[in-house]
Formats: structure tokens, sequence, C-alpha cells
């Protein structure tokens, strides 16, 4: 498969049995990797596993490469036409920065032909035809593009103050879906952490404690659960809505207009104003929500092995509230509990994990990964992370942004390749600081793993009292405040 | 990593126990410092101990300053190069250009400087005596300046802040506790080490305190931020120092924020108007953007240029001039402006994301991150991370007129470049008006000097307590 002797690489194909058939790592595709059974990811050789990657970012690349105009460009601007090496592909991946690269503006300015374009720009898919005639938001948008085209982006929570829009497809969407449930596949003599909850063959009872709807990657992996292993009728949610992409991007664009001191001439729409004090007055009412989803769970599920799963804050929050009502060892200890995504930022004590598995009853199991990645982490026995075969890793010098080499441990900047997306360029480079080691497991996993300790560059810079009279404030605060006094405006 | 020990300084004592350590810039250089808290029965005085100060004359003041002053220079102060050397790893001002200001500085302790200072910035009459000011027949008003006991909560990223307080404290008569910034912990030290070793007991010495302690240490400020210990708090910077601080304001305590800011350029089309003054623009901007490594807050980072955006002919001269501003920053002397010592991953990141988006942006660099960036909106809005733009990196916005760059200026933006030099006469009351608080020429926004006031304040009059004496027959 390497044509040229002096790339470096040179990797003998490898045949391997599967189901009966034989795979060939030179012309695997990705929907036969996809079909390998979690012993067969776990214990492929490091050898078979590079093969297999590189040929799927291989023939990756030369298909995207003309069909993504982002990618086109990047891969232009590096002077790369092939890769023949995993490494080759790090100069191409995107920042994180690219899946959010729009200018807020078109969206005041509500230039959905022009944000069409940009996003146009990151997909396979033409969006050239797209009417965007009557949009007026983030969620007209999506709407519009999910009537007329394949896409079904998801956004980010928009932390930061603007969502990164991912544009997956429905392919992308089913594999995102599908690879939820395999991942829950037992591997080795390691326990099937379904089994108890899928005895009786009955729609499994799925616990979220937050919005049931929405485009966000949670209401995407919480819509594929209920529909592929669950029912809407066994899924117990904390707010039985829409999480509308609108009102979690309204506080980051007031942010951006009081830091700019133009907030006085920012025009909201009164329909996302009406949305955004709906969700103001939810909180408000959280309390009657928190005792409504309560009572459900209660009656329900106490003591039943239930699906749950949810980022650490929001157990933690979920696990204070049962505190709070004397309550512990919710549910049954088959019940499988599935969590993550960091610690937001928010004041997590550091008992949480005891506490919450003491609350909800059953161990949790934490896994690392993003909006932007299919195939993330999961933890093993052994208390590190176990990151798909599904995913290339890159660990890259913090400095410099080359690749540190994949051998030994190594610690920098957590960058991949999602070999699970085909519509769109699956490169991708994340803030988080995280360390990386390659050589097996205790728990017989084979690959690379993290180290659970995961930190964001940006929470690590300068020093501890660091003071500089160049800067800005931070308009958080303002900007809700005003937001508030303009929703309590609408009458 | 390199660790170094910074001393507690108390009225005249250098106390180096009960160390903690401290990081001055994550991962690089740690430092480790006293803890206050073992030490703070030492730290508030009483009122009455500032009498002391008032056995001296103004000129006795200055004299010792001049002494001191006498006393850094560079090459023979053992504390000013330690703390030289430790700045030149957590600044991120580049080492020639640090070391001019390690030289320089210290010029501004001499009596001409000092005697310039007090009586532009303050008026020495009031703080040598009473002023007389006769009101109507028989009454009398008399005014007289009297120092405060403060804090000073002091910003790291250039020595000069350092110089500055010290100098405000002592002419002014206070009693001041510098608390240091983990970025430059050690200037503000080496001048008091320095005054210690001339006169330990000189009532300026007694009068002049510095510590480290993290901000937010509520074992520390609960105490000290009371108004029995302390009238005036002077915080430079920092959004989460100032905040903290909020917290124990009370009627007593003055509190004099120095906030973070940004600076901006407006520029009139004229710089559009031929080759000529495209490259004369750029040279200026350049200037603006680049000097000290766009570490100040008077460093321009939004460059508003009137440019009507529909319009491919001004646009590409307008590229042409962001294109020019590189040149021109690259071309920077080394005693101006150097590459950046540190990428910032996190503007980079930003870079990276708009580097392709041709459509809203056009990005100028060269192979070197290093060097710098300018980004050139194609439409008139500045980049969203403009709060970021570090590593002299620019963002060039098109306006459509004088008018429209005016509303983009409030009292986030501290100085303002202006060009033509015409132009600067015409909007300096409406810039004002905005929020700015230092119109100048374009491509002279660093040249600030201690003269003058500062973010819209008199800092050393806001410093005093302005008491009135009156005799009425």
């Amino acid at each position: 498969m390497v044509e040229d002797p002096s790339a470096g690489l040179q990797l003998p194909s490898v045949k391997v049995e599967m189901d009966g058939r034989m795979i060939d790592s030179d012309t695997i595709t990705a929907d036969d990797f996809f079909t390998l059974k979690p012993n067969e990811l776990w214990l492929m050789s490091d050898q078979y596993r590079d093969t297999v990657q590189l040929t799927l970012l291989s023939d990756r690349f030369d298909n995207l490469n003309g069909r993504v105009g982002q990618l086109a460009k990047l891969s232009k601007l590096q002077g790369i036409s092939r890769i023949r090496s995993l490494d080759d592909a790090a100069p191409l991946l995107f920042q994180h920065t690219v899946y959010k690269s729009y200018p807020m503006s078109l969206v005041e300015k509500g230039r959905f032909d022009l944000l069409t374009r940009w996003l146009d720009g990151l997909t396979v898919h033409d969006l050239s035809g797209v009417d965007v005639s009557g949009c007026s938001g983030f969620d007209s948008w999506f709407d519009a593009l999910e009537a007329q085209t394949p896409l079904r982006p998801n956004h980010s929570t928009g932390t930061s103050g603007k969502l990164s829009i991912i544009p997956r497809d429905t392919k992308d969407l089913e594999r995102f879906e599908l690879n939820h449930l395999r991942q829950m596949d037992p591997f080795g003599s390691e326990p099937d952490r379904m089994a108890a909850i899928r005895a009786g063959n009955a729609p499994i009872p799925i616990v979220y404690p937050s919005s049931r709807h929405g485009r966000h990657v949670a209401q995407r992996m919480l819509d594929g659960l209920v529909r592929r292993m669950g029912s809407e009728a066994t899924t117990y949610v904390l707010y039985d809505d829409f999480l509308s992409a609108d009102v979690a991007s309204l506080a980051g664009r007031v942010r951006g207009a009081s830091m700019k001191g133009t907030l006085e001439d920012m025009k909201i729409a009164p329909g996302l104003l009406g949305l955004y004090r709906a969700s103001l007055e939810r909180q408000s009412a959280q309390a009657n929500d928190q005792e409504r989803f309560f009572e459900r769970v209660l009656a329900d599920l106490v003591g039943e092995n239930a699906f749950v799963f949810g980022n650490v804050p929001l157990l933690y929050a979920w696990t204070e509230m049962g505190e709070a009502r004397g309550l512990k060892s919710l549910f049954g200890a088959g019940s499988s509990i599935t969590s993550g995504g960091g610690l937001k930022g928010s004041e997590v004590p550091a008992d949480w994990r005891v506490r919450i598995e003491a609350f909800l009853g059953a161990p949790i199991r934490l896994g690392y990964g993003m909006s932007e990645l299919i195939a993330g982490a999961a933890e093993c026995p052994h208390g590190v992370y176990h990151l798909s075969p599904f995913t290339i890793p890159f660990i890259l010098d913090p400095a410099t942004g080359a690749p540190l080499p994949r051998s030994g441990t190594q610690t920098g900047r957590f960058a991949f390749f999602d070999l699970l997306v085909e519509s769109y360029w699956g490169g991708f480079v994340t803030g988080d600081k995280v360390t990386m080691t390659w050589g097996g497991c205790e728990c017989g996993r084979k690959g690379p793993y993290f180290d659970p300790l995961i930190e964001r560059f940006s929470e690590l810079e300068g020093g501890d009292d660091k003071i500089s009279c160049s800067g800005s404030n931070d308009a958080h605060e303002e900007a809700m405040a005003w937001l508030a006094s303009k929703a309590s405006e609408l009458g | 990593m390199t660790t170094i020990d910074v001393p507690l300084i108390i009225r005249g004592q250098i106390i180096d126990s009960d160390m903690k350590s401290f990081n001055a810039r994550a991962g690089a250089v740690d430092f480790r410092a006293p803890d206050l808290f073992a030490h703070m029965a030492k730290i508030p005085v009483q009122a009455h101990a500032l009498r002391d100060l008032y056995s001296l004359t103004l000129d006795e003041i200055i004299d010792f300053m001049a002494m001191v002053g006498a006393r850094l220079d560079l090459d023979t102060n053992e504390h000013l190069a330690a703390a030289f050397e430790m700045s030149s790893h957590t600044s991120g001002i580049a080492r020639p250009i640090l070391e001019a200001l390690y030289r320089n500085t210290p010029k501004v302790f001499t009596r001409e400087v000092i005697c310039n200072f007090i009586e532009r910035q303050i008026g020495r009459d009031y703080l040598e005596g009473w002023v007389r000011k006769p009101l109507a027949p028989g009454q009398v008003l008399n005014v007289r300046a009297f120092g405060a006991r403060s804090v000073h909560v002091i910003a790291g990223n250039s020595p000069g802040v350092a110089f500055l307080t010290i100098l405000r404290s002592a002419v002014t008569r206070s009693d001041t506790i510098i608390k240091l910034p983990s970025n430059d912990p050690l200037t503000a030290t080496a001048i008091l080490r320095t005054m210690v070793e001339i006169d330990a007991t000189h009532p300026v010495t007694r009068h002049l305190s510095a510590a480290y302690w993290k901000g937010g240490d509520e074992r520390i400020e609960s105490s000290l931020y009371q108004p029995r210990n302390i009238e005036k708090i002077v915080a430079w910077g920092g959004f989460a120092s100032i905040t903290h601080i909020t917290k124990y304001l009370q009627p007593g305590i003055d509190l004099i924020t120095l906030d973070p800011k940004h600076s901006a350029s407006i520029i009139g089309s004229q710089a559009l108007a031929s080759d000529a003054a495209i490259e004369e623009v750029a040279h200026l901007a350049a200037v603006d953007i680049g000097s000290f490594n766009q570490e100040l807050c008077a460093n321009a980072r939004v460059i508003y240029v009137v440019c009507d955006d529909q319009d491919p002919e001004q646009m590409e001269k307008l590229n042409r001039l962001g294109e020019r501003i590189l040149a021109a920053i690259q071309a920077l002397p080394p005693t101006i402006s150097t590459p950046a010592k540190e990428p910032n991953p996190e503007l980079q990141a930003e870079i990276e994301g708009i580097a392709t988006q041709e459509d809203f942006y056009r990005l100028y660099r060269t192979a070197d991150d290093s060097v710098g960036a300018v980004i050139v909106s194609q439409f008139d809005e500045a980049v969203e991370f403009s709060d970021i733009l570090y590593n002299r990196t620019a963002n060039v916005v098109p306006v459509p007129d004088i008018e429209d760059a005016l509303r983009r200026i409030s009292a986030a933006q501290q100085s303002i470049g202006v060009y033509p030099d015409t132009l600067k006469r015409e909007i300096r009351d409406a810039l004002a008006i905005q929020g700015a608080q230092h119109i100048v020429s374009l491509g002279k926004v660093t040249q600030m000097g201690f003269i003058g006031p500062q973010d819209g304040l008199e800092v050393e009059r806001r410093m005093l307590k302005w008491v009135r004496e009156m005799s009425i027959d």
C-alpha cells in the first residue's frame, strides 16, 4: 500500500479473519472497520491498527481533499497532497476554532446565506441551493439545512460564548448513535454492564437529568439511545423541552456586544427574547421540575437497573438534590452510569465520585470525549482511559504543534482524526492538555490510553496572580443582567 | 524550572521566614515568598504613625529619593539586576527592551524630574503646607493635601509601574503597602531593599512595604482591607484582582481602579489615498502595535480605517495596508520590538481558525508565527477574539466613516492613535465623551510618560486627602 519507500513508513498488509470474512488492512473500508467487535478492536496489534488507520486516513484525505473547501485550502497552504504516514496528517488537523470561525455578526444581521456558505466550506455536501430566506436564528437555520440536505449538525453549548457547528450528516449521525451502543459491549472477561439493564428485552429505562431535545451532542445521543434501545415512555429527563441553539448562543452574543460597548445597539428578535425568558422562568421554576422528575423516578425506578448518563457537574447537581431529600442507592446495582465531559470550570468538591455513586447506587464509568468526536475514550478497571481505535490520536508539542512520537508516554495537546465521519474532515486539534501512553494496559487492551488528568491549556496559562494593565473586563455578569432586564420588559 | 526568593519588606524590615511557593509563570518560573499571614500584625499602622513624614520637608523627601535613584544602577545594584533577570523570564517584553527600561526608568528618581512631577501632577504648595484662599472679606479657606494609608495592587507587565508607585507614595507622604504581582515580584522589592540599605529608619523607608500574597487570599485580605487599617486602595489591571477587592469595600475605603485596558487606532480615508500614504500609515500603526512587544495597555490592537467595504478597489488598498503593516512590524528595530518570546496558543488557534476564511478575513503573516500577524476584516466588524490580540497581532477593520469608528470606542479603550493629525483635534471631544483616556497622533501611543492623568484619573490627587481649614471672622 505504501508506494513511496522513501516516505519512511512501510507496513506490510495484514489480513485477519473476522466474522468468517478475511479483512485486509490494505483494502479495508470504514464500514468494515466499524463492524469489528470489542475483542478484535482492543486486541489488534499496533502494526495492524496503524495500518488500518493509515489506510482509512489516506483514502479519506484523497476523497475529501477536493470536496471540502476548507481542507483543500489548508492542504494547499501546507503543500500536502498525499498522506503517507499518520504524522503526515498533523499539519492538516483543523484547529478547534475552525468550526466556529464564522463571524457572529452574520447571525445578528440575519445573513444566513453567508453562514450557509461558510458551512459549505466544511462539508462534502453542496449547500449552494439551500433556501435560508425564512431563517431567523440558529434553530430555524438548522431546520432549513435538515429539511433540504442530508446534514444533521450538532452544536456545542457555547461556554466560550460562540457555538461550534459540526456538520455531520445522516450517515455520520447513525455511526455516532451506533458507536454509543457498541462501546457498551463487554471486552474480554469484563462484566457486561448492560446485561442486567437489558434483561427482559423490554425498552430500557434511560435517565438524563437535563433537557430532552436539541442538537447538542447530549441530546443527539439521547435521541439515539431512546430510539435504539429505549422508548419515550421509559425516558426520564429533568426538562421535557428543546435546548435551543439560539438561547444557548444568546449569552455569548450579548457578552460580545457588552465588551464592545455596543449593547444598547443590539437588536434581539422578540421571539428569541421570549424563548430566553422562558428559559429564565424555567430556571426559577426549577424546583417544580426537579420535584416532578424525582417523583417519576421514585415511582418507577427505585432499585431498578437503569441507563444513566450526564456530565459530572450535571450528575453532581442531581446528587446534591437527592442528598437533600435523604435519598441514596436510588437505582439497582446493575445500572450503567456513564459520565465525563470534564468539570467545565464548575465547583465540584473532591469527593464528587463517591457521593454520586452512593446516591445513584452503581459505579460510574467515566469517559473522555467531545462534541467534535464520535469515538472517544472510556475508563477501564485500571483507571486509565482507552481511546477507541476508530480515532487516531496525535499528541502535539504545545509550543510548536509538531506531533510527538507515537511511543512511550507523551504529554501535550490532544488532537485526533475521527475515522467514523465521512462527510467532513475529521481532523481536529483540541485545547486539552493530556498524557498518553502507548503500550499495553493491565486490563488487556492494547493501544494508547490517556492518564485521567486532563486539563485545558487555557486554564493553565499565566502565573498565580499575573496582573497586567493590558486586558479587558469580563462582561459576563453585565451581559446577563442586561439580558434579564430586556426579557422582563417584554410584557 | 527556576526558583527565586522574594522577601517580605515591612517598613524597613526585611523578612525571609515562613516561605511558601508560588507560580510566576506556569511551568517555567516559581518563586518563594514569606506567608504574609504569619506577619500580619506588623502590617497595619495607626493614623498618627504618619506624623513622622511631616517632620520632613518635601525637599528632604526629594533628596532621599534622588539618593535612592542614584543607587538603582543595573550594573551595580544586585537587587535590580535580579529583578531584571526574573522579569526577563516572566515578562512578554523582550530582554533588550526590558534592559533599556531597567536602565532608563531609575532616571525618574532625580531631583529635576521629581520636582517637575510634583508640580505638574499635584502642585507643590499643597504638599508643603496650607494654601491660603481668601473667599470673602473675613473668610479664608486653607487647603492642604495629606497622604493616606494605602494598598497598591500593582501590575507587573512593565517595571515602570513599581517605580511610579513608589514615587507617588513618597511625594504624597503616604503609607503604602505594595501588593506585588506574580509576573514581577522583584522590581518594587529591589527599590525598597535599596532604600533599606541607604537608611532603614528614614520615614520614607518606614512607610513603604512590599508583599506578595495570592490575590483573593481571604485570611489576609479580610483583615487588611478594613477602614481602620486602610484608607485607599489603588488597584491596577486584572479583572479578578479588582473583583476580589470589591468584596471588602465599605464606607471609609476609597477604591481607585486602573482597569485593564486595550487600545485602538482611528485612521481617516487619507491613509488609502496614495502608496506613500499607505507606507507612512503602515509604519506609524506598526509602532503603536509593536512597541514593547504589544505588552502594554496603550498598544494598538484594533485599527479602524475609513474604507467602503463594498468597494473592491478600496478593499484592495486596505488589504495592502494590512500587508504593509506586517512588513513595518517586521522592520521595527529590536530596541523597540522583537518577535514574540512565547507563542500564545489560544491566539494561534483563533488565527488558524480564520486563516482560510477569505470571505471574511485576510490574514497576513509569515511562516514564522512569532513575527506577528495582521488580520484585515473584509466587513465592518472586528474579530471576536480582539481581546486576545498579543504578540504583535492587529486587526484592521473597515468602517464607513469616522462617526462609525467613534461609536466603537468605549472606556475599555485607553489610548487612541489618530491619523491624520488634523483629525485628532476634530474628534478629541467626541473620543473623550465615548470614554477614551489618551488621545495622540498615530505612532505615538506608547510615548506616554508619567506626566498627566492616567486612565481618566488624576491618580496622585486621588491618593491624597484634601483637607480644608477655615478662618471665619
